[in-house]
C-alpha cells in the first residue's frame, strides 16, 4: 500500500501527493511547534521540508524511507531555525546513558477520551516529545529514530524512558 | 502504561496545521520547480553527443587532412570543440531569464 502511494506520488498523482502529506503533516507540525513555539515558523518548516521530500521522491521506494528522511530534514531545520536565532535544546549528557530501562508495568492506567488533553503533553521536552511521537505514533525503531535525530541509540532510550515516566505521572495526577 | 493509552494520548495532542492551502501550495511549489527544471532551449544529452561528433571530426580533419597545424588552427580547433557549451550556457541563460519565471507562474 505504501509502496503504491509513493509509486502513484512519484509519477505525479495529485491525490497521491495530498495523502502522503495528511498522513505526516499534523506530527511534522507538533514536532516543528515543540521547538520552536511559533505557528508561522513551524509551518514554514513543515512546508519546505515536504518540498524538498516530495522533490526528491523518485529516491524512495516506500512510505516509511519518505517518512524517515521527511522528519529528518524537520528535526534539523528546527535545530537550524533554533541556532539562528541563538536558542538552545536540551543537551543530553552521555552520563545518563547508563540509566537502566523502565520496567514494564503491567498496571492499567485508564487514559480517558473524556480527559481534557490539550496541552497535556507540554511537560515533554521538545527531544522527548519527537522521540516518543516517532516511536509510537510512526512505529519508527530506536535505529531509524537516531538516524533521524543524530543522537545515540542509548539516548533515544532514555528519552522515550523518561517521556513515558513524565506521561504516567501527569495521568495519575490528573485521576486524583 | 500501556501502549494503547500512550498512543491516545499522543495522537489526541496532535497540532493542526491552521492554513488551509497547506497541500496546494506544496503542490504549486512542486510544479515550479518541475517546470523550471524542464524549460531548456537544448537537451543535455544532444549537447554531449555534439561534442563528442565535432570533438572527434576536429581530431580526423587536424590529423589526416591539414598537415602542418599553426596556433591559430589549433585555438579554431578548440573554439569549435567547445560549441556544445555555448548551448548549456544559452539553456543556463534562459532559465534565468526573468519572463520565463513569469511564464512558469502564469501555467500554474
Amino acid at each position: 500500500m505504501s509502496e503504491e502511494l509513493i509509486r502513484k506520488a512519484r509519477d505525479g498523482d495529485i491525490q497521491a501527493i495530498n495523502e502522503l502529506i495528511d498522513n505526516h503533516k499534523d506530527l511534522a507540525f507538533s514536532i516543528a511547534i515543540k521547538y520552536l513555539k511559533n505557528t508561522e515558523d513551524a509551518e514554514d518548516i513543515v512546508q519546505n521540508s515536504f518540498f524538498i521530500v516530495l522533490k526528491s521522491i523518485k529516491n524512495f521506494r516506500n512510505e516509511s524511507k519518505f517518512s524517515t528522511w521527511l522528519f529528518t530534514i524537520v528535526y534539523h531545520e528546527c535545530l537550524k531555525e533554533l541556532k539562528s536565532k541563538n536558542q538552545k535544546i536540551e543537551y543530553i549528557p552521555q552520563f545518563i546513558e547508563c540509566e537502566e530501562e523502565e520496567e514494564e508495568e503491567e498496571e492499567e492506567t485508564f487514559v480517558s477520551n473524556d480527559y481534557n488533553l490539550e496541552n497535556l503533553l507540554k511537560v515533554l521536552k521538545p527531544n522527548e516529545y519527537t522521540v516518543i511521537t516517532l516511536f509510537y505514533l510512526k512505529e519508527k525503531s530506536i535505529k531509524d529514530i537516531a538516524n533521524i535525530t543524530s543522537l545515540s541509540k542509548a539516548n533515544i532510550k532514555v528519552l522515550l524512558h523518561r517521556s513515558r515516566l513524565k506521561m504516567k505521572q501527569l495521568i495519575t495526577e490528573k485521576r486524583i | 502504561m500501556k501502549e494503547e493509552n500512550i498512543k491516545k494520548l499522543l495522537s489526541n495532542d496532535l497540532k493542526k496545521i491552521s492554513s488551509k492551502n497547506f497541500n496546494e501550495e506544496i503542490i504549486r511549489q512542486l510544479n515550479l520547480a518541475k517546470k523550471k527544471e524542464k524549460r531548456i532551449l537544448f537537451d543535455q544529452n544532444y549537447i554531449i553527443k555534439l561534442f563528442l561528433i565535432i570533438s572527434f571530426l576536429v581530431i580526423v580533419i587536424s590529423l589526416k587532412i591539414v598537415e602542418e597545424l599553426t596556433e591559430t588552427e589549433i585555438i579554431i580547433g578548440l573554439f569549435i570543440c567547445a560549441l556544445p557549451m555555448y548551448f548549456m550556457v544559452l539553456n543556463k541563460i534562459y532559465q534565468l531569464k526573468p519572463q520565463n519565471f513569469q511564464n512558469n507562474e502564469n501555467l500554474n
